[in-house]
């Protein structure tokens, strides 16, 4: 990667399940060099915090499409829905993200 | 047979021909079949039986009147797509009267039969459906995958109504990590066809140009009791589905009433609700797997760890590693002594260098001029210059001077000055 790129962007859910599998398939096998265990095991730590992370911060992002520009690209607003007012009224939750 | 029997026969009148059972079958045939031609007629199934050729046999019936019926296995070609016949359907048979022989009764020779219940639109339906599935659009060849973790999930529908909020409550419940994008859509009434499809299609072009990253579509109705879902009977639904390179997930059809959308996408729910379970996957599932996955990375890597130290534990008994330890000890003895002598040396070294410190102070001390004023000297300059005065030619009356003596300075003025003999040196004043 060149340095002038975007930072590195996290791995999908997908990904992180995908390399953990990898990962307790290598480390119970155990026919790698103990190194390379602590390694894999090392990593594995930071990919469960990962997908923890990604499950428990979650927030649902709902947006409304609105046509197309006159550029042929799509428009989006907010989407709200009758349930959402009812919630903020009955337990004054914040408003969902809506950001695209 | 011959007119000639009668004769034999004194009871038959003069005259009268007596005919076989054949003949006069097949007049009676040849009767009915011209006398009627192509008939319609409408009625009950009754006692329909299926024998092994093919051919179906079956009574029609109102509530005074029977009539048998045959249809012929090439004419079952010919009935409508979906059309079952069955006892108890009231049907609207089209055929031609004829005569069986050997059992002596008329019957139908039925060649087109349409169940009387369907409407015409119900009919065009069954063709469509036929037509597509000539077409391969129900194919399970050619039904997508979902995406097990979809990032993006795109909801085709009306953004009112329960539906919605349905899907949207059960997709954040389960799986909030996607995100939920809704192209509003009609779903019934003039033009709702049309909307949809285009809203399909729309999705696809903006994801072939990567406008938007999209995942899974999911296409649902409105939501609520009775609902016109004719739109989603539509061949330009159907082809918007078919041609989507994004899986479809309909939630259309109610699970008695499956529409042509339903059985195109790649994949049917039988409730938006469904939809939204099949789409994604539960947070608390994978929580749980993580979880499991955690004990086994932990528990692996703390077995190989175990395992590890055991080995060196066991290498570190054996009488090969006891010997070289016994000498590195050895080693590390005597490089202790040495360091240790090492230690004094350089602490027999720092007292020398402070005595030989001592005396040089000593001999710097002999040698400062403050020394020499202790003993009654002292040291003159100008104030305004720092120069020692060595000359009377110095200084001038009035000047200020600063003697340094062994304790302090003393400031004092010049009264008047008194140079040596001149020796004829200077140039003239």
């Amino acid at each position: 990667m060149n340095p002038a790129s975007k930072p590195p962007v996290p791995p999908t859910f997908e990904q992180v399940l995908a390399k953990l599998e990898e990962i307790v398939r290598v480390l119970e096998a155990g026919d790698t060099t103990l190194e390379e265990s602590l390694a894999r095991y090392e990593e594995g730590v930071m990919l469960l915090k990962c997908g923890y992370d990604q499950l428990r911060l979650a927030e649902q992002k709902i947006l409304l499409l609105n046509g197309e520009d006159a550029g042929g690209k799509p428009k989006s607003k907010p989407f709200e829905h009758p349930s959402d007012s009812e919630r903020l009224n009955s337990r004054s939750r914040p408003p969902r993200k809506t950001e695209y | 047979m011959n007119p000639e029997t009668s004769t034999e026969f004194p009871f038959v009148p003069e005259g009268v021909q007596v005919q076989s059972v054949q003949q006069l079958t097949e007049r009676v045939r040849a009767l009915l079949e011209q006398g009627f031609g192509t008939v319609w007629v409408e009625g009950e199934i009754a006692n329909l039986s299926r024998p092994s050729s093919g051919h179906l046999y079956f009574t029609l019936r109102d509530a005074n009147a029977t009539l048998s019926a045959a249809l012929f296995r090439n004419a079952t070609f010919r009935l409508p797509a979906g059309f079952e016949p069955k006892d108890g359907l009231e049907v609207i048979a089209c055929g031609k009267i004829s005569v069986y022989a050997p059992r002596g009764g008329y019957q139908l020779i039925v060649e087109k039969m349409f169940p009387k219940g369907l409407g015409a639109a119900e009919l065009a339906l069954r063709e469509l459906r036929e037509k597509l599935f000539r077409l391969g659009y129900f194919d399970a060849k050619r039904k997508k995958p979902l995406p097990r973790f979809p990032r993006t999930i795109c909801v085709v529908s009306s953004a009112t109504g329960a539906a919605i909020c349905d899907m949207i409550e059960i997709l954040g419940r389960r799986w909030p990590v996607a995100k939920v994008v809704v192209q509003p859509t009609l779903v019934q009434g003039d033009g709702a066809a049309e909307q949809i499809a285009k809203g399909i299609r729309d999705v696809n072009r903006w994801k072939e140009r990567k406008l938007v990253h999209i995942d899974v579509i999911i296409l649902g109705r409105g939501g609520g009791g009775a609902e016109d879902l004719s739109a989603f009977n539509t061949e330009i639904v159907a082809q918007a589905i078919y041609e989507s390179r994004i899986p479809v997930v309909s939630a259309v059809g109610h699970e008695v009433d499956v529409t042509i959308a339903d059985s195109v996408a790649d994949v049917r729910a039988s409730t938006p609700s469904h939809a939204a379970e099949l789409t994604v996957p539960d947070r608390a599932d994978m929580i749980d797997l993580l979880r499991d996955t955690e004990s086994r990375i932990h528990e692996s890597t703390r077995r190989l760890l175990l395992l590890a130290q055991r080995r060196l534990d066991e290498l570190a008994c054996r009488r090969g590693f006891q010997l070289p330890l016994e000498r590195v000890r050895d080693q590390e003895r005597r490089l202790d002594e040495i360091g240790q002598r090492a230690q004094r040396a350089i602490q027999v070294r720092e007292a020398q260098n402070k005595q030989a410190m001592a005396a040089l102070a000593a001999r710097l001390e002999a040698l400062s001029p403050l020394n020499v004023l202790a003993r009654g000297y002292s040291l003159a300059r100008t104030e305004a210059t720092p120069e020692l005065i060595r000359s009377a030619d110095q200084v001038q009356p009035g000047d200020r001077l600063i003697t340094t003596v062994h304790r302090g300075q003393i400031v004092s003025r010049v009264e008047s000055v008194e140079r040596p003999p001149d020796l004829g040196c200077d140039p003239p004043a």
